[in-house]
């Protein structure tokens, strides 16, 4: 059933909307997200596309349900339930139970976003906040990470890069090369940064992303963990940091998603989530902070919209460029 | 049309005894009782000056309330119990009053009782998955095992997302919404009681202004976002801010 | 009309007391006999019900040891010790009370009074549970795949004999490591116990470099053998067993694989397994001579504790801490 225009509009302050629609904006995320797709069925193996399936599957059932119930139109077509679906698998090791993925996905359609009335009426992002849903209340079916190209006989554990950094371990086995194209124990989707970067810049040329936040909450984690994270001043490991968690996954896909806020606001809110993940990775109690961050800058996005002046029509007004 | 059941108080109830079934069922039985009680003594009071039948209501509602939540939680059927449950039981008992003084409280036993009733059925529903889920039994009888139970379910984040679930689910049955912004009553005690996190190195004294003022910061905020959400109307203003607050705690367990 | 809304109100009111009263009760009959699964009372650690008399003991210097003290009871009578410990678990520094006897040696009980360890997994080790199973047990302890503590580590193994079928074994616990890390980054260590002259527990296990071991790994099925084989676990334990019954490597046949056949059910490569009780025998059997430099391997039997489930380092924790209470109020005890 097409969706239509005003049912799943965000209703926002006014401002001119570019010609794309909210489902051709979902499928391109959906199609950057394939090379790491790719990468996690070459460097996890089969069962990481079960994952991502299942999650898929969970997400856009739920959708449908939930709207059939509440009798409001079907969204399903915009493809925003595909991508959530495909970063909650992203954000799982490959060793999660199934049933998991599926709490986490129906966790985040209906609780997180339709009980709040649908892309853009939520505050929190779906994706990250169905990971955290499964942390807090499962934390042993969501930790245990294990080696790359594992083949299922001898599937070997292994703590993460950046468990191994805050428990004050060297990293000897793998070199940042590793890091890089993603051949390190992870989520399934997080460990390559540079199949990331190939989809993100194919976002980019589609003009779909705000690429600014994106860099300026991945400088601010950088520049706080270098400063902090070592054991003296400044002598913080920047390509583990960089490379070694899910910082990249999180900038591209999870920072400049579902934030309909000026474009300055944008930026103060990824130096706050930048702000907090790394405050979380050197003191807090977990090695990554990635959700935690982005969703704690989430919370703050009321004010943040609040503090910017509502653009008044026929004035032109140098601040409000894009969304 | 308003909502004529202490939502509020019911609010409150949900989120803390909903652990299982059995203390949902008795705290529910025990505010409809206390609000048709108030009730009763507002009606039969009600040709008295305003401000000596405000002081009545309360008086009656307060001290029966505290006695009634006092006998039956430590001596009749006994649950868990120290002073800041009995606080809080306190505190139910004030919302149950501002309920009932109100200005439009219901003239109209009736409506009043067929909400309450729908809410306290809510309230025993949710009781009931919240401990199946939790510890595989109902009403403390083991039904089984299954390897998706945990006993976060019964924790406070998830408190808060049943009852804005079930609130909202009331408030869809009997076809109306909130008004009033009135949500910080119920949330400000439950985060008092149940901090997300310490800060260690600081006195209690900060540590109970911080817990006072973050949640009120959130929940503003919040706020403001949702002005431009399209929300059920079953779920405006508690409801979904209630569901707010336990996302939001979910993240503060990062801290 | 007014007065008929106060009689339905009057009527509601009653009604909803008789339902109340109803409710209360009846929930009351069917909770009676315990069956309060639902509650969630708080649990209460199992502390000495008597009131003590302490007398503090110097700790300064004692790394880990916060306080300790001789405790008497009321009549004046000495009753025991207490060791405040802190141990770095998982999230933070673990703080117990540990409880002696008189012999500084049994441990009467253990009492968690601070910890940082994750909710709902590390912070089960304040639950009776773990604790309990502390109470009355001698020290050092030590749970399944842990290494021992330093008390009964043992030199490196002596060259010098074999063992034979006659040798006298030594009672003791040994514990002997590979040489160095294996291809696969595991590093492998046997734990041998001889009680009466024989072999009564052997405990294979081996730690990669994250800390973990693969007893643990395997059975929380992170270490996968054939889908539908024993986990590695589970054969350690069969060889452990099979060495125990023939009370030497004998029973154990090795083909030029470094596999056997002579096991039931066992699979996995079983070379190193054999070294190491070989390298155990040894020391076993030297136990009693001095002639090498190496320190008698005798130790006070080691009780071995269960860990909580899946929070090995918070478990850890609480071994640490409670074995280098025990160190010290030995110290003490025999130092004075």
């Amino acid at each position: 059933m097409k969706a239509t225009k005003l049912e799943h509009m965000p209703k926002l302050n006014p401002h001119i909307k570019t010609p794309s629609t909210t489902s051709i904006i979902m499928q391109d995320v959906a199609i950057a997200l394939i090379p790491a797709l790719l990468g996690a069925f070459y460097f996890f193996g089969i069962r990481s596309l079960y994952l991502v399936a299942a999650s898929v599957a969970s997400c856009v059932i739920s959708e449908f349900i939930w709207q059939k119930i509440v009798r409001r139109q079907s969204t399903i077509g915009d493809f925003s339930a595909v991508v959530t679906g495909i970063l909650i698998a992203f954000n799982l090791p490959v060793t999660t139970p199934i049933w998991v993925a599926v709490v986490a996905s129906m966790f985040a359609i209906i609780v997180v976003k339709q009980f709040f009335g649908g892309i853009g009426s939520n505050f929190a992002n779906p994706a990250l906040m169905g990971r955290i849903f499964i942390m807090v209340m499962w934390p042993t079916q969501v930790m245990q990470y294990v080696t790359t190209f594992h083949s299922g006989v001898d599937s070997v554990t292994s703590a993460t890069v950046l468990s191994m950094l805050k428990g004050g371990q060297e990293i000897t086995q793998f070199s940042t090369w590793d890091m890089f194209i993603g051949n390190i124990p992870g989520a399934i989707g997080e460990t390559s940064a540079l199949l990331l970067l190939i989809g993100f810049i194919y976002m980019c040329y589609r003009g779909i992303v705000n690429a600014k936040a994106a860099i300026i909450y991945i400088a601010t984690v950088i520049a706080i963990t270098f400063v902090f994270g070592g054991d003296g001043l400044f002598t913080g490991d920047i390509m583990t940091n960089l490379l070694g968690g899910g910082l990249i996954l999180g900038a591209f896909y999870m920072l400049t998603d579902y934030a309909f806020v000026s474009a300055r606001g944008k930026l103060m809110l990824a130096v706050l989530a930048g702000i907090i993940t790394a405050g979380i990775r050197v003191w807090g109690g977990y090695p990554e902070g990635v959700a935690f961050g982005i969703l704690a800058a989430n919370c703050f996005i009321g004010f943040f919209e609040r503090i910017k002046k509502t653009h008044v029509y026929g004035v032109k007004d140098k601040q409000n460029e894009g969304w | 049309m308003k909502i004529k059941y202490p939502i509020e108080a019911f609010a409150l109830a949900m989120i803390l005894f909903s652990k299982n079934m059995k203390e949902a069922l008795i705290t529910g039985i025990l505010i409809v009782f206390l609000t048709t009680l108030g009730w009763v003594v507002k009606d039969c009071l009600g040709h008295i000056k305003l401000g000596l039948l405000r002081i009545s209501v309360f008086i009656s509602v307060m001290s029966v309330g505290y006695a009634v939540f006092q006998i039956v939680f430590i001596k009749i059927v006994p649950m868990e119990m120290n002073t800041t449950i009995m606080l809080l039981q306190l505190m139910i008992g004030l919302l149950i009053v501002k309920h009932l003084l109100t200005k439009d409280a219901e003239e109209n036993v009736n409506v009043m009782l067929y909400e309450s009733a729908i809410a306290f059925a809510c309230f025993i529903v949710i009781g009931m998955i919240r401990e199946f889920c939790a510890i595989g039994s109902i009403f403390g009888f083991k039904i089984a095992d299954l390897s998706f139970m945990t006993e976060n379910f019964q924790s406070i984040m998830i408190g808060f997302l049943f009852a804005g679930a079930a609130l909202a689910l009331v408030n869809a049955i009997i076809k109306k919404r909130v008004y009033s912004l009135n949500s910080l009553l119920v949330i400000v005690p439950v985060v008092l009681a149940f901090r997300p996190f310490e800060l260690n190195d600081v006195g209690d004294i900060i540590n109970f202004v911080i817990g006072i003022f973050i949640p009120i910061f959130i929940i503003v905020s919040i706020r403001y976002k949702l002005i431009f959400s399209s929300l059920g109307n079953a779920f405006k203003k508690l409801p979904i801010e209630l569901i707010s607050i336990g996302i939001v705690y979910m993240i503060l367990t990062a801290f | 009309m007014k007065k008929d809304n106060r009689i339905t109100g009057l009527i509601a009111l009653a009604v909803v007391t008789i339902l109340a009263f109803v409710i209360i009760f009846a929930t009351k009959e069917v909770t009676k006999d315990g069956n309060d699964g639902a509650t969630t009372t708080t649990t209460e650690n199992t502390t000495p019900a008597i009131e003590y008399d302490l007398e503090d003991i110097d700790v300064a210097g004692a790394e880990g040891i916060q306080a300790a003290a001789k405790l008497s009871d009321k009549a004046g009578e000495f009753v025991g010790y207490v060791v405040t410990a802190s141990q770095a678990g998982y999230g933070g520094d673990i703080i117990m009370d540990v409880y002696f006897d008189t012999d500084a040696t049994t441990i009467t009980s253990v009492v968690v009074k601070e910890h940082k360890e994750t909710a709902n997994l590390g912070s089960k080790i304040e639950e009776p549970e773990f604790l309990n199973q502390f109470n009355g047990i001698t020290a050092p302890v030590y749970f399944e795949g842990m290494e021992l503590p330093e008390e009964s580590e043992t030199e490196d193994p002596v060259e010098a004999s074999n063992p034979t079928d006659s040798t006298v074994l030594v009672d003791g616990i040994y514990k002997v490591e590979a040489d160095a890390v294996d291809d696969k980054g595991y590093l492998y260590m046997l734990t041998m116990v001889v009680e009466n002259g024989a072999i009564t527990s052997v405990v294979w296990d081996s730690m990669n470099q994250a800390g973990e071991y693969k007893s643990y790994l395997s059975s929380v099925g992170k270490y996968v053998m054939v889908e539908g084989n024993p986990t590695w676990k589970e054969q350690a334990d069969a060889l452990a067993a099979n060495v125990i019954e023939n009370q030497s490597t004998e029973g154990i046949v090795l083909n030029d694989q470094g596999k056997s056949d002579s096991v039931a059910g066992v699979s996995i490569t079983v070379s190193n397994f054999v070294d190491l009780v070989e390298k155990g025998l040894v020391l076993a059997s030297n136990g009693a001579t001095t002639e090498t430099a190496g320190a008698v391997t005798e130790s006070p039997a080691a009780t071995k504790v269960d860990a909580v489930t899946y929070a090995t380092i918070s478990s850890k924790g609480m071994i640490n801490g409670i074995n280098n209470a025990y160190n010290f109020i030995k110290g003490y005890a025999s130092g004075k």
